[in-house]
């Protein structure tokens, strides 16, 4: 089924929707899911939250391509789901990410101000688009999809050492960035 | 700020931005025969519409006057018949606009390093070699294959400015095309063996692949054998691995410095032009210690920009420039003619007008290149335009 006539049912506020999003997208989001969360309950949670999620946005939204929309859904709500379980569940991609990740991060919680008005958002994409091509896509796959660096370098007939490199660059990078634009000391 | 709000930030990532990170590599022979079809057709394409770089920009996205740190030009050159000219190759290997522009880390290819012999590297006597902004590598095997690997931090280049000059020789074959080697799409330049002949004499010219990749941060060029396999070739860049100290891997070999008497040029007064050709504008005004000078004028409505050149050297320095004309005259117009009272010697390809003429002891050329050269007849001009002046630092610029 095409985009477009799963928005349509949706519009339509038929439940059909669902079951189309889920035949069709549903292998996807769960992978994400899994990525962040690494238990096969949470990670069906997450999906169902996820149509819920699309149910209660589309309309007025009306996303022209589902497949980067679900794939935002599912990542956050199986990111706040691991906030919820963070103490008890461990070992999923997402800490793995968030210990890499820590490298570029320091210093106290951002203002809650400043996390509403989404200007780290804002520096975020500022910074990808100055990323290469290549750059980007591993960044995303690591950081965004939790891919493993394995999995990365399958999928770009790299090699993991390749993915490896790429990525501490680009995290060097990225801190730069931050430092530059005053988010980090 | 926290990792996890960073983390979250990621979320923010545009949606076209996802949807290109899910592109595969491609593996199937079906499309590597795609794309080999698309590199011959490039070629074709670059002996014909490519040519005119109006068209080849807009093919390749690129903009007359835009600072390319992200590609590659590859100039093909024939300089043994200056009458072919020069063909122009472009290679599309992206790099970071942010790339390092000196070396910060160095890459070796371990598997030659490791089991071939290392070709040394001649330096002047003292000196060690400095590998700022380009490293270069070099081992040969007992069989006959040898790797010649460099590496170039961001180069900075601009569409029309040659980054390599592969030499093709007489009638010899050669092709582009773009392979996944090591987890790079490399692309090739494979130059077919040949046989060469010039000023009478035949030899043998045994042919090369050279590869060109980057990883976004640095260039990478490799030249090989041309008998290397592609099985081979793999090896090797599998084997690319960054190393702490690039000195552990390379042999030099002293020479002791070789420094030719220049002769001397002490003129009292030189033949200059009264004023800039129309467009023109002076960029470089040099005299050498031993006297030599060169001129420069740029024309910059174009890129490159066509270029107007005066130098003044002893008598005798011009040989090698009229030995390589001459070599070539038989295809390319060499005309005779008299200009401010004086013999000149034309020549004019298209590529480059150069006059060439004797004077007060000194050896003159002009030569203008470029998109909008000039041709010899506005060469002429010029010439018929100069004022002898006493003034010998007249047009020195600091």
């Amino acid at each position: 089924m095409e985009d477009a006539e799963i928005v349509a049912l949706y519009f339509a506020r038929q439940e059909a929707a669902i079951a189309a999003s889920q035949q069709c997208y549903g292998a996807y989001c769960y992978k994400i899911a899994m990525g962040v969360l690494a238990n096969h309950e949470d990670a069906q949670e997450t999906l169902s939250d996820t149509w819920l999620h699309a149910w209660n946005a589309i309309p007025p939204e009306r996303p022209p391509r589902l497949r980067p929309f679900f794939a935002k859904i599912t990542r956050n709500l199986a990111i706040d789901r691991w906030r919820r379980l963070h103490a008890q569940k461990r070992g999923s991609s997402l800490e793995l990410a968030l210990e890499e990740l820590a490298e570029c991060a320091g210093g106290p919680p951002l203002p809650q101000q400043q996390l509403e008005d989404k200007e780290l958002e804002q520096s975020i994409r500022r910074f990808l688009a100055a990323c290469g091509q290549r750059e980007r896509d591993v960044f995303l796959r690591r950081y965004f999809f939790f891919e493993t660096t394995e999995q990365i370098a399958r999928r770009y007939g790299i090699r993991q050492s390749n993915v490896l490199n790429l990525l501490s660059r680009t995290r060097k990078k990225l801190k730069a960035h931050l430092k530059k634009e005053g988010y980090l000391p | 700020m926290t990792a996890l709000e960073l983390l979250s930030a990621i979320g923010a990532a545009d949606a076209a931005d996802l949807e290109h990170s899910e592109r595969r590599a491609p593996r199937t022979h079906r499309l590597r025969m795609g794309i080999l079809m698309a590199a011959a057709v490039i070629v074709l394409l670059s002996t014909t519409v490519f040519g005119v770089p109006a068209i080849r920009n807009a093919l390749f996205g690129l903009r007359t006057g835009q600072t390319y740190v992200s590609g590659l030009h590859v100039r093909e050159g024939k300089p043994a018949d200056p009458r072919e000219g020069a063909m122009d190759v472009f290679l599309d290997v992206r790099m970071n606009p942010d790339a390092p522009k000196t070396i910060e880390t160095c890459y070796v290819p371990l598997l030659p390093a490791r089991a071939w012999d290392p070709i040394p590297l001649q330096v002047t006597a003292g000196q060690t070699p400095s590998f700022r902004r380009d490293t270069l590598l070099q081992w040969r095997s007992g069989d006959g294959s040898y790797v010649v690997f460099r590496q170039h931090a961001a180069p900075g280049y601009t569409v029309e400015q040659p980054l390599d000059s592969v030499s093709t020789g007489f009638d010899a074959a050669w092709t582009v095309d773009q392979l996944m080697l090591g987890g790079f799409w490399v692309q090739r330049i494979t130059v077919a063996p040949s046989v060469l002949e010039a000023g009478g004499s035949r030899a043998q010219r045994p042919g090369l692949q050279k590869l060109y990749w980057s990883d976004g941060d640095y260039l990478f060029t490799m030249e090989v054998n041309y008998a290397m396999s592609e099985q081979t070739l793999g090896a090797i860049l599998e084997s690319i691995a960054p190393v702490e100290r690039i000195d552990k891997y390379i042999t030099v070999e002293s020479v002791p410095a070789v420094v030719l008497p220049l002769p001397r040029l002490g003129l009292t007064r030189i033949l200059f032009p009264a004023s800039a050709p129309e467009g023109y504008t002076q960029s470089r005004g040099l005299q050498y210690t031993n006297g030599e000078y060169f001129f420069l004028w740029l024309q910059g409505e174009t890129n490159p920009p066509s270029t107007l050149e005066l130098s003044i050297a002893p008598q005798g320095r011009n040989d090698d420039i009229r030995e390589d004309w001459e070599l070539s005259a038989r295809e390319y117009e060499k005309t005779a003619a008299q200009a401010g009272g004086m013999d000149v010697t034309c020549y004019q390809t298209d590529a480059a007008a150069q006059l060439l003429w004797h004077f007060d002891g000194a050896d003159y050329t002009i030569k203008s290149t470029g998109p909008e050269r000039l041709p010899v007849e506005d060469l002429l001009q010029i010439l018929e335009g100069c004022v002898l002046t006493p003034d010998t630092s007249a047009g020195l610029m600091p």
